[in-house]
């Protein structure tokens, strides 16, 4: 196991540097200047230059290259050019909320998905196994941001039973946090379930066709100590994996599920900065939640290997 | 073919009919038009490019003309899907509106096809580039989409063209790993031995021998890619990163919606709906084309 952790650090490390670099790149990949992009076309050269300067932007660009990774490690990622405050500040106030509502996401699009896998995979050819697969076809079609829309105008202006929007830390409230997020959970979790219920189907079916299950069932055993023992757990293995993959899209979403609801995050901002192009920002938000990707992935490759002790010996 | 089943029915003396032979790909046909699935999406997207193409065709609107004596108004008579807050005509912004949808979704399937193909060939063909080229990969993939399109969007501005560029980038490694995944399969096989040996060069044997084969799941991947191109565009352009306002679009007509939710929530439903059929269609689809191309990957 702890070799196996070895050589997967040895994999994430480098993969977090260059994608590092590529973000701390971008501002050179920028057509024209920078800077007279954000000052806009009536900028006098004094101003042009005094930015310039004020932003690093004149160094050359190896200087620029260390100073950034050497600033990047002690947590200083510049400062934010609209915001007037350090970038590593707005980050901190806004990623928990980022982090929470994927967490809670994933576990709703777990509480929906593996279930709905489940009954498909058992009901295989029958109505609920069709319904379940329909749904979740219908479930992937659909624009989280316009379901979003439709579940605010039912659950918070039609019937009022959930806020329209807004945030409310745990610390300070927990029914209200919850309340806040179930709905955001939903739209961004939803799709997210649709796959994983398609996922957990395959493999339940496959394993349901496997020797060691007709063993159990001939056994005597009852089918759902079958399902429950033996059936269940081995079907999970390949659906970790999708889960790892799926944060992705759980972390992206995150950007226009926060726009939608009002929610102050790291996603919304990174959008934000985008239109203002605030480029210190953008370059912050998307290495911090690029950075999250790859730490969940590394996590759910050592948990897979936990459950299946048969991958650490390739 | 007459005269050898003439000649079969002599020698076995019966008058039993032979199985017909039919050409691969007729009978893939055969297949498909039988698969429900398939046959539905295809249906869904046809109905909705020949609406949304032939748009002037169905409606005499002018999408961006506003008539502010008739603001705010449901559905009804004149306008069946009613109007917005500037008195314009959502069934006629809905109608041309798709077409933006529908014509990024083409042109990033397209570019990923043309992309994947180059990468995926390379990287399955040449062993000692397979390696950097799938770290390559690999890099891109760690970016969730929506963030590295973000991130192009951030880079060279909010543009048709460099929405295309910003969507293509994160789709061509998976199409990339599909076609690769085949030309390791298929490089292995006998008719390539039996190409080179006839004298085929490299590229002929890639172009020739390798690609057409590895077509089948690679089609199957672009209709994926395709539907999901067209909810991310939708996305980027309701954030307000994706195209430039004047030009209705789908995502575009949601994003204004969304302030006078609360007064007029049919301004967003039609606009929505018709994002979703469109994905709905070519997920259906790409399903269809999957459970004929290569049935046992069917669920």
């Amino acid at each position: 196991m702890g070799q196996y952790l070895l050589r997967r650090l040895l994999v994430f490390i480098p993969t977090l540097l260059v994608v590092a670099f590529l973000i701390f790149f971008m501002i050179d990949l920028v057509p024209g200047d920078p800077v007279g992009l954000i000052l806009g076309i009536e900028a006098t050269t004094e101003a042009m230059d005094a930015m310039r300067a004020d932003l690093g932007l004149d160094r050359p660009f190896h200087e620029r290259l260390v100073s950034w990774f050497a600033d990047a490690f002690r947590g200083d990622l510049g400062d934010s050019i609209f915001l007037r405050e350090p970038v590593t500040t707005s980050l901190a106030e806004r990623y928990p909320v980022t982090i929470s509502m994927t967490i809670l996401s994933l576990l709703v699009a777990l509480l929906v998905g593996i279930p709905a896998g489940i009954i498909a995979a058992i009901n295989q050819g029958g109505l609920a196994d069709w319904a379940a697969m329909v749904m979740a076809l219908i479930v992937l079609s659909v624009p989280s941001f316009w379901l979003a829309l439709n579940l605010i105008y039912l659950f918070g202006v039609k019937w009022r039973w959930l806020p329209i929007g807004g945030y409310v830390p745990f610390g300070e409230d927990p029914l209200e946090f919850f309340k806040h997020m179930v709905l955001p959970c939903i739209s961004l979790g939803l799709a997210y379930s649709a796959m994983i219920a398609r996922m957990t189907r395959t493999s339940m079916l496959e394993v349901l066709r496997m020797d060691y299950v007709r063993t159990a069932q001939a056994k005597g055993l009852r089918q759902r100590v079958v399902i429950l023992r033996h059936a269940f757990r081995n079907a999970l293995i390949p659906v970790i994996t999708v889960i790892g993959l799926g944060a992705g899209s759980l972390l992206g979403g995150s950007a226009v599920t926060e726009t939608v609801y009002n929610l102050p995050g790291v996603g919304r901002l990174v959008v934000e900065a985008v239109k203002r192009r605030d480029y210190f920002v953008v370059q912050g938000g998307i290495l911090a939640i690029t950075a999250t990707y790859l730490v969940i992935n590394l996590l759910v490759d050592l948990l897979y290997v936990g459950i299946d002790p048969r991958i650490r010996y390739d | 073919m007459s005269a050898e089943s003439s000649l079969v029915q002599e020698s076995t003396g019966s008058l039993s009919a032979l199985p017909v032979q039919r050409r691969a790909s007729s009978q893939m046909l055969y297949r498909f038009v039988r698969n429900v699935p398939g046959m539905a999406g295809l249906v869904l997207v046809f109905i909705i490019v020949v609406l949304s193409l032939g748009a002037p065709l169905f409606t005499d609107v002018d999408p961006t003309s506003m008539d502010t004596s008739v603001i705010m108004r449901p559905p009804g008579p004149g306008h069946p899907f009613g109007t917005d807050d500037l008195g314009r005509d959502v069934f006629s912004r809905v109608l041309y509106g798709g077409r933006i949808s529908i014509l990024v979704g083409l042109i990033v399937a397209g570019s990923t096809t043309l992309t994947g193909i180059i990468f995926g060939v390379l990287a399955g063909f040449y062993t000692r580039l397979d390696n950097s080229i799938m770290r390559a990969m690999d890099i891109v993939m760690a970016f969730p989409a929506i963030l590295l399109a973000l991130g192009v969007v951030a880079i060279l501005g909010p543009q048709l063209i460099n929405i295309v560029i910003a969507l293509v980038i994160p789709y061509t490694p998976r199409s990339a790993r599909v076609v690769r995944g085949m030309i390791l399969q298929l490089k292995e096989m006998d008719f390539v031995d039996a190409a080179r040996s006839l004298g085929a060069k490299d590229l002929r044997i890639m172009l020739r021998h390798l690609l057409p084969n590895s077509l089948a799941p690679l089609m199957v991947q672009q209709t994926y890619v395709l539907a999901l191109s067209i909810l991310a565009e939708a996305a980027l352009t309701f954030l307000g990163v994706g195209v430039p306002p004047d030009v209705p679009t789908l995502g575009g007509i949601i994003s204004d919606a969304r302030v006078n939710l609360r007064y007029a929530p049919w301004l967003s439903l039609f606009p929505g709906l018709a994002i979703s059929a469109l994905v709905l269609g070519f997920n259906l689809l790409g399903d269809g084309l999957r459970d004929v191309l290569d049935p046992r990957m069917k669920i």
